[in-house]
């Protein structure tokens, strides 16, 4: 394999264009300049990997020369990403050799907030953290222990999480959770019982990546924008898609790349996204558009609703001697109330809407509706007027979108993070999943939601595994509240926590654990956490990095590796298998994964008793994680068992991803119609009704017993959740709302932009010299009013602080609205040493931490909340120049042997 | 104002503010590992006392909960915030610091041949210790948490004897409503919550079991004598 021979400087503002070309979905090699070349041919090893800059694992090849990595390109021939990166894996070089890299563990010698660090082993670091964790869990039991990790980029997510709770501690969050992912992937799981949902990003949709066999005809990219998240697999897919004449539906507040290929934008006020989706649902049932063979047989929503309690009504609550397991309906022909067996019966003819008097075994009278009924009732004020009015969205456009996507039968949602970052997470995401099932996009070819790989059936959640009846009792805020979050990795809810360390209630943890970059740049109200987490005794960090979280709240920090020094499965390819391949090793980092196998049995000497066989599971040398990588990255292939590791490097290399099968077999459709060999039923889906539950019992269900997510009745041992779970949807004005703010009349959104991913790569110069600073999109009427020019520094601040940007004058966003960065906190150098710096460019310092929450996932305002602007200065200290960025300029390093 | 609760108060002497005292505080509430031994170190050199003889005593209790900073750099933080005053005595002559290290720079054999540093705490120094005191934070506790008084005596003097945390739960848990729970319910209290309000008064502390201090002990009784 060859190599495109440019310098490194014009190979990186290349490879940017490249990245913002693909962005826009552009051809992007004519940006590219060539020079002599870099290396003699054949000289570079190239190792076959995948990036890790995002959570996308687009397969890509490693260069490596001498020993040092000098690049990183896109892997030909994947379905994911067809051979492209985008420029946060191109920056690869750049971050490993990054000269304030993290190589060895250092110890905090002075106060917090002060630059007092020494070096010290990895071994004393192990002893100081474990004997801190053993010495308080005796003190407090596991209340003392918190975890957390990082967005859904780290890599330590599931490994941390799993940690902390064979620890026995009671608590692990990251900032992702319930204002990432969690609600959209609980909607699905929760009412279908199944692991996808309706995220690109997240993996799933997958049906985008098979353009020469896809009818897909329609999209809609609601609250996501792939051309920025997913630059090179999704963003490129969707470029493809509509090259072959898919047409798109975006709604988003902002102009985003996605936008400005889209045939409609809904550029909706921000935070009313479940108004939106009311209204379409209810033009959906208004104009009968809905799949009605798919709603009557195949979800709950024919199912008489109990009014008492909201669940619905089982078949023996109201027909004498009926099965427990039948729902009931409403039989037309006998206006009367039938038990429904599974899957159907042909006899009955059920009513969709209606209410009706059902009296039950107890010889109680109810006046029972259907889930159609409800669902009915929940959006008949949202008509397309108030729709428009309330999202403030034009009607006509809103019309034209709607006649877009219920005409065609070919058509898919794809929902991102935008309405999960807001109290409406969970109504969010259950609008979106209506929507798509009420139109019967489900498991065909054209739609998005799907469920491929022939070995994969109906893959069902599970319950997470170590969480035990203690731990699940005790989880600061989920236990008694939010219990969405038990489907998550990020169990502990963020204000809850928050509250916790500072008040003590219900108790305070003493040990965090920490497997993150920047807790400041991605919590909301970081000048809370920074006083509250002065509260906690011991704070030990995992980082590639010092941070300013580093610098204000850590004790001890260790260097973990990054993406290309480790070997790692990449989960998510399309139809194929695929590896991160360990291209170098910097220093002394370890990778994260076999740092907490070092934790725990430093633990476990000291006499911490582990869950059984969980200590045996932690990999113990670095042989034994790449073997165990193998094994799982060739489980499912054709290929399995019949290598190791150096067999499959070398096979990879050689030949790229392995593919699974072919992509007929591999897109598999209507598994639920699939006839169960055992009951010589449908399979249905894995859910209680084996339908989809679109009525939303589902959700009373988490709220009184925690399952599906747990595998015990939480209710049976503390109750049920005092949070107020709504089966049906409902839309709530945000907590600060334009329509009544004259003192913070601007509502303040963010999304991403390409560059970066999450909370990461705000130190590659190169980047940074793309992008400097955060931007603070605003209108051009809005500008004007406040004096503000196109470039100028402009300061926004809510009500609970002040961050700077600068301004991006433009029409992509409404006159009310201000569009920013989701994640800035440029880490400020004063000489060689590391500030706060976290408090300047920091959006978070305006977001809300403080009620209202969602009441099912504890989701909270990241989004959608008021601010006032005005013409501001540069802040003191901040690096905006391109020759500001020469110290975080690469500094090649011999690899080193790992130390483990 | 003082703070009280059934007629206990903090004493309006020791929590009058000294000028100096905002920034003693910070220190002592920057990381909660370090508020004992802070206080500590205060209280040791109400007397003046050598600065090595405060870093032995120091490192000793700093080994004991697992810390990363060593005693000269809890020394230095209420040297620079005035907590503490350092007086050098070189070859018998007591000086300052910038004293010492001008006289030092112009030597040229190298300096003084016989040289100790002398630690003393400064009024605001007082004020804090003072303030922070094991026996004012207690009241602090039963007033913010009245409806638990009887909870902490109690668990004080339970805990005479060193007691583990299952211990102390399981005691909790058949002594006090708050903490027992029926089936499908929750305590209406967590036990680390009571531990680690005692533990930040300075009236429980850790010793391979929680046992009620020195301090904690006098405190208590001080407090069941009013």
């Amino acid at each position: 394999m060859k190599g495109m021979n440019i310098s490194r400087r014009t190979f990186t503002k290349g490879s940017a264009l490249a990245g913002l070309g693909a962005a826009l979905g552009i051809g992007s090699t004519g940006s590219l300049v060539h020079s002599e070349k870099a290396y003699a041919e054949g000289e570079a090893e190239v190792k076959a990997t995948c990036c890790r800059a995002c959570i996308a694992f687009c397969p890509a090849k490693g260069y490596v020369r001498n020993g040092k990595l000098i690049k990183v390109e896109g892997m030909p021939g994947s379905r994911r990403n067809e051979g492209r990166l985008c420029l946060k894996g191109l920056s690869q070089p750049q971050v490993v050799y990054h000269p304030r890299k993290l190589k060895y563990p250092m110890k905090r010698v002075g106060e917090r907030g002060t630059d007092a660090w020494e070096r010290i082993s990895w071994e004393e670091a192990i002893d100081i953290i474990s004997t801190a964790i053993v010495e308080e869990n005796k003190k407090y039991g596991g209340a003392s222990l918190v975890g957390a990790a990082g967005g859904g980029g780290s890599f330590s997510l599931g490994d941390g999480a799993a940690l902390v709770n064979q620890l026995g501690g009671y608590n692990f969050f990251e900032p992702g959770g319930a204002q990432c992912h969690t609600p959209r992937q609980v909607c699905s799981s929760a009412a279908t019982g199944l692991k996808t949902s309706l995220s690109i990003a997240d993996g799933n949709c997958q049906e985008i990546y098979f353009p020469e066999l896809t009818p897909m005809k329609v999209l809609v990219i609601w609250g996501n924008n792939p051309a920025s998240n997913n630059v090179a697999c999704g963003g490129r897919a969707l470029a493809r898609l509509r090259k072959q004449g898919v047409k798109t539906i975006v709604v988003d507040p902002r102009f985003t790349p996605e936008a400005s290929k889209a045939d409609v934008w809904l550029p909706l006020r921000p935070s009313t996204d479940v108004a939106m989706g009311m209204g379409w649902i209810r033009y959906i049932i208004e104009n009968k558009k809905y799949d009605e063979e798919f709603c009557m047989k195949w979800t709950t929503l024919p199912y008489l609703v109990n009014p008492e309690t909201l669940y619905l009504f089982r078949a023996d609550e109201v027909i004498e001697g009926a099965s427990h397991d039948d729902y009931v309906v409403w039989d037309k022909k006998t206006e009367s109330p039938k038990a429904m067996p599974y899957p159907w019966d042909d006899n009955l003819d059920p009513a969709d809407f209606g209410t009706y008097t059902v009296t039950g075994v107890d010889g109680k009278t109810y006046e029972s509706y259907t889930g159609f009924q409800a669902l009915k009732d929940s959006v008949e004020e949202w008509t397309l007027e108030k729709t428009a009015e309330v999202c403030w969205v034009d009607k006509a456009d809103l019309e034209a979108a709607l006649e877009l996507y219920t005409n065609e039968e070919y058509a898919g949602i794809s929902e991102g993070v935008a309405g999960e970052q807001a109290p409406h997470a969970m109504k969010y995401s259950q609008v979106a999943l209506t929507i798509d099932f009420l139109m019967g996009n489900v498991e065909k070819p054209g739609v998005t939601y799907n469920q491929f790989g022939s070995g994969m059936k109906h893959t069902a959640v599970s319950p997470r595994k170590y969480v035990t009846e203690e731990i699940a009792a005790n989880t600061i805020g989920t236990s008694d509240k939010y219990r969405v979050m038990f489907a998550s990795f990020a169990r502990t809810v963020i204000p809850s926590l928050l509250d916790a360390l500072e008040t003590g209630k219900p108790y305070r943890p003493t040990v965090y654990l920490d497997f993150s970059l920047n807790k400041l740049s991605a919590l909301a109200e970081p000048q809370r956490w920074v006083e509250a987490l002065k509260n906690v005794p011991y704070i030990f960090q995992t980082s590639l990095y010092m941070t300013s979280f580093t610098h204000e709240c850590v004790d001890v920090v260790l260097p973990t590796s990054d993406w290309s020094e480790i070997d790692l499965k990449a989960d998510g390819q399309i139809n194929s298998a695929a590896m991160v391949q360990r291209l170098v090793h910097i220093g002394e980092t370890i990778n994260v994964v076999i740092v907490c196998g070092m934790i725990a049995r430093a633990c476990a000497e000291k006499g911490m008793e582990f869950p059984k066989g969980a200590l045996e599971k932690w990999a113990v040398t670095d042989e034994e994680w790449r073997e165990s990588v193998a094994k799982s990255v060739l489980e499912g292939t054709p290929l399995e068992g019949t290598m190791d590791y150096a067999q499959l490097c070398e096979y990879l290399n050689e030949n790229g991803p392995i593919e699974a099968q072919s992509p007929e077999k591999y897109r598999t459709f209507e598994i639920y119609k699939s006839i169960d060999s055992k009951t010589g039923l449908p399979l249905g889906f894995p859910s209680p009704s084996k339908k989809a539950d679109l009525y939303g019992e589902c959700y009373l269900r988490i709220r009184d017993t925690g399952l599906p997510f747990l595998d015990f009745d939480l209710g049976e041992l503390i109750g049920p959740s005092a949070s107020n779970f709504s089966p049906t949807l409902y839309y709530e004005e945000p907590g600060e709302t334009p329509m009544d703010d004259t003192e913070y009349p601007l509502v303040y959104s963010s999304g991403r932009f390409p560059h970066y991913h999450h909370g990461t790569l705000r130190n590659v110069p190169y980047l940074r010299e793309i992008m400097p600073a955060p931007p603070l999109w605003i209108h051009p009427s809005t500008a004007e009013q406040y004096g503000i020019a196109d470039g100028d520094w402009v300061k926004a601040s809510s009500r609970r602080g002040s961050a700077t940007f600068k301004a991006v004058v433009t029409q992509g966003v409404n006159p009310g609205v201000v569009m920013g960065e989701r994640f800035w906190n440029p880490e400020k150098l004063e000489g060689e040493k590391v500030s706060g710096g976290w408090t300047e460019m920091n959006m978070q310092c305006m977001a809300s931490a403080q009620p209202p929450y969602c009441p099912e996932s504890g989701s909270y305002t990241l989004r959608g909340f008021q601010v006032k602007i005005e013409k501001g200065e540069k802040p003191e200290g901040v690096w905006v120049e391109p020759e500001d960025f020469a110290p975080w300029m690469p500094e090649p390093t011999d690899s080193t042997e790992a130390v483990h | 104002m003082a703070a009280s609760v059934e007629g206990l108060a903090i004493s309006e002497a020791l929590v009058s503010d000294g000028d100096g005292m905002g920034a003693i505080e910070d220190v002592l509430f920057n990381q909660a590992l370090y508020r004992e031994p802070l206080l500590m170190a205060l209280r040791f050199c109400f007397d003046e006392c050598e600065r090595a003889d405060v870093e032995e005593r120091l490192d000793s209790f700093l080994k004991g909960i697992d810390a990363t900073r060593p005693a000269s750099s809890l020394i230095e933080s209420l040297l620079a915030t005035g907590g503490l005053s350092e007086t050098i005595v070189a070859d018998g002559v007591r000086m300052t610091r910038s004293e010492y290290e001008a006289l030092h720079a112009d030597a040229e054999d190298g300096g003084c041949e016989q040289v100790f540093v002398l630690l003393r705490t400064t009024q605001d120094g007082r004020c804090v210790a003072g303030k922070y005191s094991t026996s004012n934070r207690l009241v602090g506790l039963f007033v913010e948490h009245p409806e638990l008084s009887g909870v902490y005596s109690a668990v004080l003097d339970f805990c005479n004897e060193p007691k583990s945390y299952r211990e102390i739960e399981i005691y909790l848990g058949t002594s006090f409503s708050a903490f027992v729970a029926g089936k499908g319910e929750r305590p209406l209290v967590h036990p680390s919550f009571v531990l680690e309000g005692l533990q930040l008064t300075g009236s429980l502390s850790w010793a391979g079991g929680w046992k009620t201090t020195e301090e904690g002990r006098a405190a208590v009784a001080s407090l069941a004598r009013k």
